[in-house]
């Protein structure tokens, strides 16, 4: 069954259809969420009130967009919403990143080029977090995520202009930042 | 090309690639500048290393907590109702409209029905005419209104003044 079918169906308020949409998307809506509150109990709950933001507003839905675009406009709105309320920042804690790309390492060399890796990455992340919410978000959006340049375009309801701007002053920076950081902790990212 | 316009066009480049004179142009200027061409491989792998990054799942049974939610909370209007209701309310509009138009022409006054009052209003009939008209009907009243009415009309010297 195709994606729009299931919305339709969900639409008409088969709860199975729902589930099977939430099953779809849980997982992106709860990293978005993620990558702002950095908490996995916190995301999840905010994960949860976009789904349930989601099935009051089906009704709204017009099936000629696509409904992972406008799931993840509803999410963005969600959480800035969020953000707005609690307006406090939240530290980065290192071990609720997750597992880094390197899983499994053989030999000692391996391991410790693994756990480099690893570093670099959560370095990444830790300067992502400073950025202002608008660059974090389409850093996020975009190349965390992998959500094509159009989607971005839709989900912020901006030109495609804008996009690119947005996305080069927001890796801009990043860069900087990053450069900043390593230049004070002496190592290399 | 400048250098901050290059660097603009490499961050471009990695959402939309760059085509035909820009993308040349880009190369030219990165072949020449080591500074952009820094740039240029950091602001790739930057965007490789965010490729990299790796979230943890959302906490277990989402589905089931979120359906005992979705019970909890206050039902919105379902798209079916509004659409039930509007398609009701289509027929119900027209029935309605059709109903005042069909009143409209039941209690609306014919020719036949209107009074002479009515038709001298409606006709705009010379004065003349509407006097004469009113001199030639049948009831007595309005005779005696209109003789009245001529008597008023005498020439001032004609009429007597009482004395005390």
């Amino acid at each position: 069954m195709d994606e729009r079918t299931i919305v339709d169906q969900a639409r008409r308020g088969r709860r199975e259809a729902f589930e099977e949409l939430v099953k779809m998307y849980n997982q992106k809506v709860f990293h978005l969420a993620f990558s702002f509150v950095r908490d996995r109990a916190a995301a999840d709950d905010l994960a949860q009130e976009v789904f349930i933001k989601a099935y009051q507003a089906l009704a709204k839905f017009r099936a000629d967009s696509e409904f992972g675009t406008w799931l993840y406009r509803v999410a963005v709105n969600h959480i800035k919403d969020h953000l707005r309320k609690t307006a406090r920042r939240k530290e980065v804690s290192l071990d609720e990143l997750g597992e880094g790309p390197i899983a499994v390492a053989d030999s000692a060399e391996e391991r410790e080029r693994a756990r480099e890796e690893e570093e670099r990455l959560r370095l990444v992340l830790r300067v992502l977090e400073t950025l202002p919410p608008k660059y974090r978000l389409i850093l996020t959006m975009r190349d965390v995520q992998g959500l094509s340049y159009d989607e971005v375009a839709k989900v912020l309801g901006v030109a495609p202009g804008t996009v690119d701007s947005r996305l080069h002053r927001a890796r801009k920076m990043l860069r900087k930042k990053l450069a900043s950081l390593v230049h004070r902790e002496g190592g290399r990212a | 090309m400048k250098c901050r316009t290059a660097e603009r066009w490499i961050s471009r480049d990695l959402d939309r690639p760059l085509e035909g004179a820009v993308r040349a142009a880009l190369e030219a200027h990165l072949a020449a500048c080591p500074k952009c061409r820094a740039t240029a491989s950091d602001v790739q792998s930057l965007r490789a290393r965010l490729g990299e990054v790796r979230y943890p799942e959302p906490l277990p049974y989402f589905w089931t907590r979120l359906e005992a939610r979705l019970a909890a909370a206050p039902a919105a209007p379902s798209q079916a109702f509004w659409l039930r209701w509007s398609l009701r309310a289509i027929p119900a509009s027209l029935a309605l409209i059709a109903g005042f138009l069909g009143a409209m022409m039941v209690f609306v006054p014919t020719n036949g029905e209107t009074t002479t009052s009515q038709a001298l209003l409606f006709g705009e009939e010379n004065p003349i005419v509407e006097t004469r008209t009113i001199l030639d009907d049948d009831k007595p009243g309005n005779r005696d209104i209109a003789v009245l009415f001529a008597a008023d009309e005498r020439p001032a010297g004609s009429i007597r003044i009482p004395r005390p």
